[in-house]
């Protein structure tokens, strides 16, 4: 069912639109939270609590990226959970993916904030648009999806270190370009 | 510092990125390591895994061996899948079929149920017999042929036509009746070989009646869009319940935006189910609701909108029924907005 049916019948209040939306995006939802969260029943919880909130959800929103819009749910939703149980010690996939990115960004010329997290977001997106489709998706898939090296190599068909080298070079490209912005101190 | 402030900036990179990353992994799907090899679909290392432990066991059981091997995919495989797993006990209330419906060129067979007062569960089997691949409703023809569990890099229509057949998308439900109920409706399917598909279809129920039989239709399209329907009638038996109390709620008015009814708690070999009714009566407040969850009974906690009120069912909680029943209730922010305790009737 194409995205904008599957929207319909939210807007119909159909409880078919849950079964449709996990049918078409159930994997891709359960992989993004299941790189943040390993514990299966965390998994099986957050994925059932990223349905609710889409049917809370929509209506009022009518999101143009089904997709991208139900694995932000899902994502958001699995990174609450993860800071929640930190004190448990926990190390995911996504954990180890951050730590990557975080050498990429040693010191940001700014303090935490909302704001200046839509500011560097705006910076990463700019980024991103600039740079050659694979490698938009390489990055897509360790850095916000939370894939490892390995799952990323299994299904590209490259090979680990392909992946890693590649990767190496799109953060050492991010970290110019947000000197050149200066986001970095 | 730096990580939190990355990752808010991480969850919100643009929606087209994120949806083209999605399309991406869905052409790509599982991997390309040997053309033409066939590897189960899904979650593939419990499928392989489950695949050599069914192997160790047709060869120590090789007298059964014919039996098993025609319920491998069956309720407790296919939740396997999907990593949950279904109480032992459950086991001894699953009935096991054979009622089947063909077409000229296709088949399907309704292998395994398991019903009670909040779930029914189904497993079917389809065939495309020598003329059709099939594949799930939800791809396209030009989807890679990950999607039925094949490795490699050609799209579904072309390895059909490579194999001299047509693809069929097929798809299977529970056909609604009054007495069934049935409120919400999943399915799970996974390719056994690119001509033959399971699908586990799971129906949540609105009312606990005992019903005793159903229609699974099992729904088909072709690539040009041809619509082909098969229905097969089977019969349901109930599983036993093992207990059922009444609770009521010492404050019924303690969740802001909604009041609340009594809670009928029952018990089957598949877990407790927990049933009571939110009246709605402050809408804003009310949407501020994301999750319910009992700290006694952890299960899946769902629900449907009727008439300014919510019917709330907790189905398959794990445990023994409790003297005390404490639903706790969290806002879109996960933040405790308080609970909800019921005490035996």
């Amino acid at each position: 069912m194409k995205d904008p049916e599957i929207v319909k019948l939210f807007f119909a209040r159909s409880e078919q639109a849950i079964a449709e939306l996990s049918g078409k995006y159930g994997n891709a939802v359960r992989r993004v939270i299941s790189n943040v969260l390993p514990n299966p029943r965390d998994t099986e919880e957050c994925t059932n609590d990223t349905y609710l909130q889409v049917w809370n959800t929509i209506p009022p929103q009518r999101p143009q990226y089904l997709g991208a819009f139900v694995c932000r749910i899902a994502r958001n939703l699995s990174l609450s959970r993860y800071h929640a149980d930190n004190a448990q010690k926990r190390r995911s996939r996504y954990d180890v993916a951050l730590d990557e990115l975080e050498e990429t960004v040693p010191a940001l010329s700014t303090v935490e904030s909302e704001y200046d997290a839509k500011e560097l977001a705006a910076c990463l997106n700019e980024f991103l648009a600039r740079q050659p489709k694979q490698d938009r998706y390489l990055f897509l898939r360790r850095y916000w999806h939370g894939d490892s090296v390995a799952q990323i190599a299994q299904v590209t068909g490259m090979n680990a270190h392909a992946v890693s080298v590649r990767l190496y070079r799109v953060r050492q490209r991010l970290q110019a370009y947000l000197q050149k912005e200066g986001m970095l101190a | 510092m730096n990580r939190r402030m990355m990752e808010k900036a991480l969850s919100q990179i643009d929606d087209r990125f994120v949806q083209e990353s999605l399309e991406k992994m869905t052409a790509e799907n599982k991997g390309k390591s040997k053309a033409g090899k066939y590897e189960a679909p899904g979650s593939g290392g419990v499928g392989r895994k489950f695949l050599i432990l069914v192997l160790a066991a047709c060869l120590v059981f090789a007298l059964a061996a014919v039996a098993y091997a025609a319920n491998v995919w069956g309720i407790r495989e296919m939740f396997r899948t999907e990593l949950r797993e279904l109480p032992e006990a459950v086991v001894e209330d699953i009935q096991v079929h054979t009622e089947t419906a063909a077409a000229e060129d296709w088949s399907a067979r309704v292998t395994e149920s398991y019903c009670d007062g909040s779930k029914i569960l189904m497993t079917v089997e389809v065939s495309g017999g020598d003329r059709y691949v099939l594949a799930p409703t939800y791809v396209e023809p030009q989807s890679s042929i990950g999607e039925i569990g094949l490795s490699g890099e050609q799209t579904l229509e072309d390895y059909a036509r490579e194999q001299g057949k047509e693809l069929l998308f097929v798809g299977a439900s529970l056909m609604q009746n009054e007495g069934l109920g049935i409120f919400t409706e999943g399915q799970n399917n996974r390719s056994t070989s690119p001509t033959e598909m399971v699908i586990l279809v799971e129906s949540d129920r609105s009312n606990a009646d005992p019903v005793e039989s159903a229609v699974c239709r099992v729904y088909a399209t072709t690539a040009d869009g041809t619509s082909k329907n098969l229905e097969i009638p089977f019969t349901l038996g109930a599983a036993p319940i093992q207990g059922e109390e009444v609770y009521v709620p010492i404050d019924p008015d303690a969740i802001p935006g909604i009041t609340v009814g009594n809670a009928t708690v029952t018990k089957t070999s598949l877990g407790v189910t927990v049933r009571y009714q939110e009246t709605i009566t402050d809408q804003e407040a009310a949407y501020s609701i994301l999750k319910r969850e009992s700290p006694e009974l952890p299960g899946l906690m769902g629900g449907f909108v009727e008439d300014g009120s919510r019917e709330i069912i907790l189905t398959m909680g794990q445990g023994e029924i409790p003297d005390q029943l404490t639903i706790r209730y969290y806002d879109e922010d996960k933040a405790y907005m308080g609970e909800i305790v019921f005490e035996k009737q």
